[in-house]
């Protein structure tokens, strides 16, 4: 029983990772219906943002690990990545806007390749340390342990969530999305400048990847330019497993990828870590191809 | 009277298929102008083109703009703008089907209408105005749009097209899947939204309905302008009346 609490805690921490970078999927295919397959590079481009970030400020600036060392890193690597997320759909995507929808999904998985060697070549192949931003306690509770990471991740998590929904259904840039990704046509019609909607959802989805990877680099401390492959695959699934184009189910599709593996990891082997990932996508697909929250034909968000 | 609205020598294609085959027309400032004909003579693509929605291959769409107490302030093109600029000229589009966004409130919706906007005081006197118009809508705000009747729903539509306080309606079939008595509610809207100052291009396969409520009419066949006239002539007309009108 222990083991299956502290097991649920580690996987929903992993999961709120996967949420967050599930989150950027859904977003920008609920509006283009485009999956950006170089989504998970953009999350490995925000992990390395913060490391220079990082490194930057303890080196030069000789500040020590603190919560406000963190701010400082998760704020500049989310405005790092919000400005790539905008070059990115400004240089690759929006050229296409009329072509068929497969050359955007090829033009996806290039920009996915480009940026992994580019980060290779700049960042350098070898695993980096990721710097250490808090000073790492652990809390006990009984015989169970949560570390102040774990709850920062979580905290994070759910505090950016919040910000999402908030914009998503408060406001009017995020009214005018849910509008779009209905339909851009009557978006059009109304006044609403369908292109400033979908660089606004590149922005808003890597900042959120970019939030991942500073969390991650908190969590799991090494970074390497290819790390953004298989967490990018797992929270697609995510996406899909939460129905694609709806914000909350990417959230769930999240928390669930991240047990599924914690639960593989402690129960049967870590052999199978990445393997379940596909054990749930083709369950999804077979039995229920609209997601857990997804609606079939037209509805998103 | 002055134009507001002048198309000439229009043509669309969709690839290789030619839907507009140098369409002329003009819309005069204050009324309501009805396009008819049978399905596949091209009206929608014709409202669409207007809007923006689609590009023509030639042909000029000319559109006066005017200020509030209607001086004309400067004629403009409309055929090489993007759907969301033409909205700011004061032209507003209800699309055939309504495609009110469903996974929206009926209240945000009509927020949408007035995305352009940003005199707070103009769109609360439209919003109530909006309202009266179509009380039906008041007691619904705060419904997700896809789960209002198809009356309300094209209600809904104009109601939105509204709310950016337009000089010119372009109106794609509102009484399309309609009960007879929501029809003449629909078309009673019309009427008094015309009487309010806006022009209105009404496409309507109902000719009886469209013909009895414009004043002047344009009857389209494949792609061109086959009759034109004043509505009371195109109802007696014995063409209009045996093709359209279903009377012998």
């Amino acid at each position: 029983m222990e083991q299956f609490v502290q097991q649920l805690i580690n996987g929903l921490s992993l999961g709120t990772i996967y949420a967050l970078i599930a989150l950027g999927y859904t977003m920008v295919y609920g509006i283009l219906r485009l999956i950006n397959f170089a989504h998970g590079d953009v999350y490995m481009v925000g992990a390395f943002f913060g490391y220079y970030v990082a490194r930057f400020i303890s080196t030069q600036l000789g500040y020590v690990p603190s919560m406000l060392n963190f701010f400082l890193v998760l704020a500049a690597s989310m405005a790092g990545c919000a400005i790539l997320g905008f070059v990115i759909e400004r240089g690759a995507y929006r050229p296409l806007r009329r072509a068929p929808r497969l050359n955007a999904l090829i033009t996806a998985i290039g920009i996915s390749l480009l940026l992994e060697n580019l980060g290779q070549l700049v960042f350098g192949a070898d695993p980096k340390d990721f710097p250490n931003l808090i000073p790492r306690t652990t809390l006990s509770i009984g015989v169970l342990t949560v570390s102040n990471i774990q709850l920062i991740v979580v905290a994070t998590a759910i505090v950016l969530t919040l910000g999402l929904e908030f914009i998503v259904h408060r406001t009017k840039m995020g009214t005018a999305m849910r509008a779009v990704s209905f339909s851009g046509d009557a978006a059009g019609l109304m006044g609403i400048n369908i292109n400033r909607v979908i660089s606004f959802t590149f922005v808003l989805g890597s900042a959120l990847a970019a939030a991942a990877g500073i969390l991650v680099g908190l969590y799991n401390p090494k970074i390497d330019p290819l790390m953004g492959i298989m967490p990018g695959l797992k929270a697609f699934v995510a996406a899909v497993l939460g129905g694609i184009g709806n914000i909350p189910g990417a959230i769930l599709g999240g928390l669930i990828m991240g047990t599924a593996e914690t639960f593989t990891v402690g129960y049967l082997s870590s052999t199978y870590r990445d393997a379940i990932t596909f054990v749930i996508l083709v369950a999804v697909l077979l039995f229920r191809p609209t997601g857990l929250l997804g609606t079939p034909a037209r509805s998103k968000f | 009277m002055s134009a507001l609205l002048e198309v000439k020598d229009l043509h669309v294609a969709y690839g290789a298929i030619a839907a507009l085959k140098g369409i002329s027309f003009s819309v005069e400032r204050g009324q309501i102008v009805t396009l008819i004909g049978a399905n596949g003579a091209g009206k929608t693509t014709l409202l669409r083109t207007i809007s923006g929605l689609l590009r023509p291959r030639r042909g000029e769409i000319s559109y006066w703009d005017s200020d509030d107490i209607g001086k004309v302030s400067s004629s403009c093109s409309l055929s090489s703008l993007a759907p969301h600029l033409i909205v700011r000229h004061g032209v507003a589009h209800v699309p055939e089907g309504r495609i009110v966004f469903a996974n929206l409130s009926v209240r945000e919706n009509l927020q949408m209408g007035a995305y352009t906007r940003t005199d707070a005081d103009g769109i609360k006197a439209d919003w109530d105005w909006v309202l009266q118009l179509f009380p039906r809508l008041s007691e619904r705000l705060k419904q997700s749009a896809g789960t209002l009747s198809g009356g309300e729903q094209q209600m809904l539509a104009i109601g939105r097209a509204l709310m950016s306080r337009p000089r010119l309606i372009l109106m794609d079939e509102p009484s399309l899947g309609l009960s007879p008595i929501l029809v003449q509610t629909v078309f009673a809207a019309i009427r008094q939204i015309n009487a309010n100052g806006a022009t209105i291009l009404l496409v309507e396969q109902n000719a009886h309905m469209a013909l009895t409520t414009a004043q002047i009419g344009f009857v389209m066949e494949t792609g061109t302008i086959a009759l034109s006239g004043p509505c009371h002539e195109l109802l007696r007309s014995d063409d209009v009346r045996r093709t359209y009108l279903g009377e012998s």
